[in-house]
């Protein structure tokens, strides 16, 4: 599986700069997860790794390799699987043909059947679905689309961009549940952007904060977790949970 | 991305006309009368102009607005007369009606952002109506306004239809009236009151002289005339209220439906009135031509007008009459450009001219020839007047 | 009377595949081109020429579709591709009606106005069904309308490009993401769009007279069927250019002056459509506005 190694990048929209020299690195086999609020620049960053964003200087290098500025069609064949936010679906299309679209990179119109059935597996819900139009799901069951598509193009690298955003607690366990098993069965490394800090950080071998396009914190997922200052900003939910035990 | 104004584009509506209106008037009817006491036209004209700059500037120091569009419009107004071989007066009077059904065409598309392709069958309606009613022996003006009324009944009927639908269905509706109507003027039944294939021919040709000016010279200030009032009426829309919503519909319909913009309201007040535009600019055209005929208002005919506010600039009113003079202008001039190939030679139709003309500003030149031209103005403007003197303390 | 529906159902297939090929343009530019209709007049000339000079009619045809493909490529590659912004679907659509001009111009400077009769093909039997006598042009031209229309679907239902196309045009940005180059899609649907045009306009060669404004009224036709689809169904614009020939056809023959009152009827069709049903019976595009 791949590592991602990012160095001094910087994004701007316009006068508008999104990344001010972020650099960070997401180990093989490893999830990492970048928490920050909004606006810190979360987006643009996996954007930017996958070429839906332009990069105005800086390094992107999967495994070695630069893939700064690519054009993003080329992503998914250097093995970065993209989920998005937004729950990018396919809408007119059926849950399967979805999933045979994230085959697109490969030889064939369809997705090899026994990958089909391993993501119905990871995801029971899909196949009672499989022939209903995508945008007429919930959107946890869109989540799961956009991810299973994603896992069909059999990534080396997965980005994630708030999978848990607008979903119900029970629905977003599930899904980084299947993230961990993933990553423990296959060592599939994981790059996930998450405003669920908490869940974020206890699934996560590595953590970064961004506040302001930059990396102000980094760490483990235990030490961040632990860390005063990212419990006074970012855990603020903490104080809650504790307070309902 | 260009931003939405939030205060209106046309600022010259705002600010005062009077002026603008009475230079103008002085340039021609001074230009016009020494056209006749004179055997250079050439010099009658300057003399006009002349006398308009002279007025120009004494009104300036007495009436706050500006004056200089008002000789400059009067001038041009006058070119038919000082430099023929450009463009005959006959001919430019033509030009003129054929103007104002584009700006009916501007007012729709490129003010109201509706693509309506059929202005020229509306403008057809305008011609026909007209003929029938001066036939039987109306006076030419309440002809006119019949011509105009008419159109505007069908402009109604195609915008009911179409404007609650999306915006691709009145391109598609209007587009079907332009082809459908040549056959249909052709009916059995209904060329008795249309003249068939061969058209309406006016019955008493229109003869609006007195024996100073004579009927050419007439006619010309009777279409001008027309064009300067539609045009200022027009402008007046676009730059109140009505026109600030029609901008913010087309600029973005989910915000204006928010603020509570009656969508459908406008859109249709604005199709009909623009249509009551091209059955005057129609019943006008037919007035000039003296006689109409079916086949002539065909399809490419009604794409003539989305083609003179492209090339002009979609933007602007005065794109609308800058591109329907120009269109009607390169129309008489270009025969075509023989291609030749080999023994024989290829004839490049002036359609396909067109064609590739707006092709070419579409890719471009968005802003068409006005907006070139306003932003020349502008540009030198601003490099001729200097910045005012720093008081010193 | 059963003529006239064979007739008619047979117009309806022109009207068909033109609506069809107007389909697969919006559904990959998200415009409709106003020049289709030329376009394939244009191929039905080529044809014209080619087979008037001896060539055999077969590879005269395929010949045509194959300049037609090109055109459509051009078109949509070196000047639809480069229009953006805000504007945009205005200024494509004004960039069709252009080419429009353009195409109907040269058209006629080539071939002149004067109407012409495409060879005849298909043959000049009769074929009787009992009482009822139909040319077997008409049947033909049924025939190969029905096979475009079936290798049209095919191509959508079995092709890594037909998916790959119907992801493009249903949302770009998850296209992207698994691979696929939304330009190189939406030129293929161009070229198919182009052929398929052209199909219908040799079809309609044989049918009507070759002329240059050949297509004009079947293009009132495309556009009702179009609308009958919702602008988006494939299906819904075939089966309501059919619906739509037949009613034509069944309209001309209880009304007197037939062939002079075609296009005002298409053009009551269209109305009629629209009123009735504006959002048509199939697709899922929001028709109607507030």
């Amino acid at each position: 599986m791949s590592s991602l190694h990012i160095e001094d990048l910087c994004v701007s929209y316009g006068p508008v700069r999104a990344l001010e020299n972020l650099t960070l690195d997401a180990n093989e086999g490893e999830i990492t997860a970048l928490v920050g609020s909004n606006g810190a620049g979360k987006t643009s960053l996996l954007g930017a790794t996958t070429g839906l964003v332009r990069s105005t200087s800086g390094k992107i290098q999967l495994d070695g390799a630069d893939i700064i500025n690519q054009a993003p069609s080329k992503a998914v064949r250097v093995g970065l699987g993209h989920v998005p936010e937004g729950r990018q679906v396919f809408g007119d299309l059926t849950v399967l043909e979805n999933l045979h679209l994230g085959a697109y990179r490969f030889r064939g119109r369809s997705a090899k059947a026994a990958d089909i059935k391993r993501m119905f597996e990871l995801f029971p819900r899909l196949e009672e679905r499989k022939s209903q139009a995508a945008g007429t799901l919930s959107g946890g069951e869109q989540q799961m689309v956009v991810i299973a598509r994603a896992l069909i193009g059999r990534p080396t690298m997965l980005l994630l961009d708030e999978p848990s955003l607008g979903l119900a607690p029970l629905i977003s366990a599930q899904i980084l549940e299947s993230l961990v098993q993933l990553n423990k069965s296959d060592g599939l490394s994981v790059l996930m952007v998450e405003q669920n800090v908490t869940a974020a950080l206890s699934i996560a071998d590595r953590g970064y904060v961004i506040a302001s396009g930059s990396v102000v914190l980094s760490g483990t997922g235990a030490e961040l977790a632990a860390d005063p200052t990212v419990r006074e900003h970012y855990l603020g939910s903490l104080s809650a949970q504790e307070e309902e035990k | 991305m260009r931003s939405f104004a939030l205060t209106p584009t046309n600022p010259g509506v705002t600010r005062p006309v009077i002026p603008s209106l009475i230079t103008g008037l002085l340039t021609v009817a001074v230009g016009l009368v020494c056209c006749v006491l004179l055997s250079s036209n050439l010099l009658a004209a300057l003399i006009g102009v002349l006398v308009g700059a002279v007025v120009a500037v004494v009104l300036n120091r007495m009436m706050s607005g500006p004056v200089i569009p008002g000789v400059a419009l009067g001038a041009l107004i006058l070119v038919p007369f000082a430099i023929p071989t450009l463009m005959s007066v006959e001919n430019a009077t033509v030009a003129i009606t054929l103007a104002i059904v584009a700006m009916s065409q501007y007012f729709i598309t490129g003010l109201a952002g509706q693509m309506s392709l059929g202005q020229g069958a509306l403008a057809a309606i305008g011609a026909y109506a007209f003929g029938v009613a001066f036939n039987n022996g109306m006076p030419w003006f309440f002809a006119i306004i019949i011509g105009g009324v008419a159109s505007m009944i069908i402009g109604m009927i195609v915008g009911l239809v179409a404007l609650r639908l999306q915006e691709l269905y009145l391109a598609m509706v209007s587009l079907a009236l332009v082809v459908a109507l040549p056959p249909l003027l052709k009916l059995d039944g209904i060329s008795t009151f249309t003249g068939g294939a061969n058209g309406l021919i006016l019955d008493a040709p229109f003869i609006l002289g007195s024996d100073f000016f004579g009927s050419s010279t007439m006619q010309y200030v009777v279409v001008i005339l027309f064009l300067v009032l539609i045009g200022l009426a027009l402008s007046s829309i676009a730059g109140s209220r009505h026109g600030l919503a029609l901008r913010a519909l087309e600029f973005s319909e989910v915000s204006a439906r928010a603020s509570g913009v009656p969508l459908f309201g406008y859109r249709i007040s604005s199709f009909v009135l623009a249509a009551a535009v091209a059955g005057i600019g129609g019943g006008l055209y037919a007035m000039v031509l003296g006689i109409t005929a079916p086949d002539s208002f065909n399809l490419e005919f009604s794409l003539h007008f989305l083609m003179m506010i492209v090339l002009g600039g979609m933007r602007r009113l005065s794109g609308a009459i800058l591109g329907g003079v120009l269109v009607w202008w390169l129309e008489i001039n270009l025969d075509g450009f023989s291609i030749p190939l080999g023994s024989s030679s290829f004839d490049l139709l002036p359609g396909a001219v067109f064609g590739l003309a707006v092709v070419i500003v579409v890719l471009f030149f968005s802003e068409g020839i006005a907006g070139g031209l306003a932003r020349l103005w502008s540009r030198l403007h601003r490099s001729i007047s200097k910045p005012a003197p720093k008081v010193e303390a | 009377m059963i003529e006239q529906i064979i007739i008619g159902i047979a117009n309806g297939s022109v009207y068909a595949s033109l609506a069809l090929a107007l389909v697969l343009i919006y559904r990959a530019t998200g415009v409709v081109n106003f020049a289709q209709g030329e376009m394939a007049t244009l191929t039905a000339y080529l044809s014209y020429t080619m087979i008037t000079a001896g060539v055999p009619w077969p590879l005269a045809v395929i010949l045509a579709l194959l300049a037609a493909g090109m055109i459509g490529a051009a078109i949509y590659w070196f000047l639809v591709r480069r229009i953006r912004g805000r504007a945009r679907d205005t200024n494509i659509a004004i960039l069709t009606l252009a080419l429009f001009t353009f195409l109907a111009s040269v058209t006629l400077s080539i071939w002149t106005g004067i109407p012409k009769a495409f060879p005849p093909i298909f043959g000049e039997g009769i074929v009787e069904f009992g009482s009822v006598r139909v040319s077997v042009n008409v049947i033909v031209v049924l025939i190969i309308a029905f096979v475009t229309m079936l290798l049209v679907t095919g191509f959508f239902r079995f092709t890594k490009l037909g998916l790959g196309l119907q992801g493009a045009t249903t949302n770009e940005t998850a296209a992207r993401i698994v691979g696929i180059e939304p330009n190189r899609v939406y030129l293929v649907g161009w070229i198919l769009a182009a052929v398929v045009g052209g199909i219908s306009g040799i079809l309609a060669a044989n049918l009507l007279l070759l002329e240059p404004t050949m297509m004009l009224m079947p293009m009132i036709l495309a556009f009702a069927a179009m609308a009958v689809g919702g602008l988006s169904s494939p299906f819904g614009a075939v089966l309501g250019g059919l619906i739509l020939g037949l009613a034509q056809s069944l309209l001309g023959t209880y009304v007197d002056g037939a062939a002079a009152l075609r296009t005002p009827i298409a053009f009551l069709l269209l109305v009629l459509v629209l009123l009735i049903r504006p959002q048509g019976f199939f697709g899922r595009g929001k028709v109607v506005r507030p």
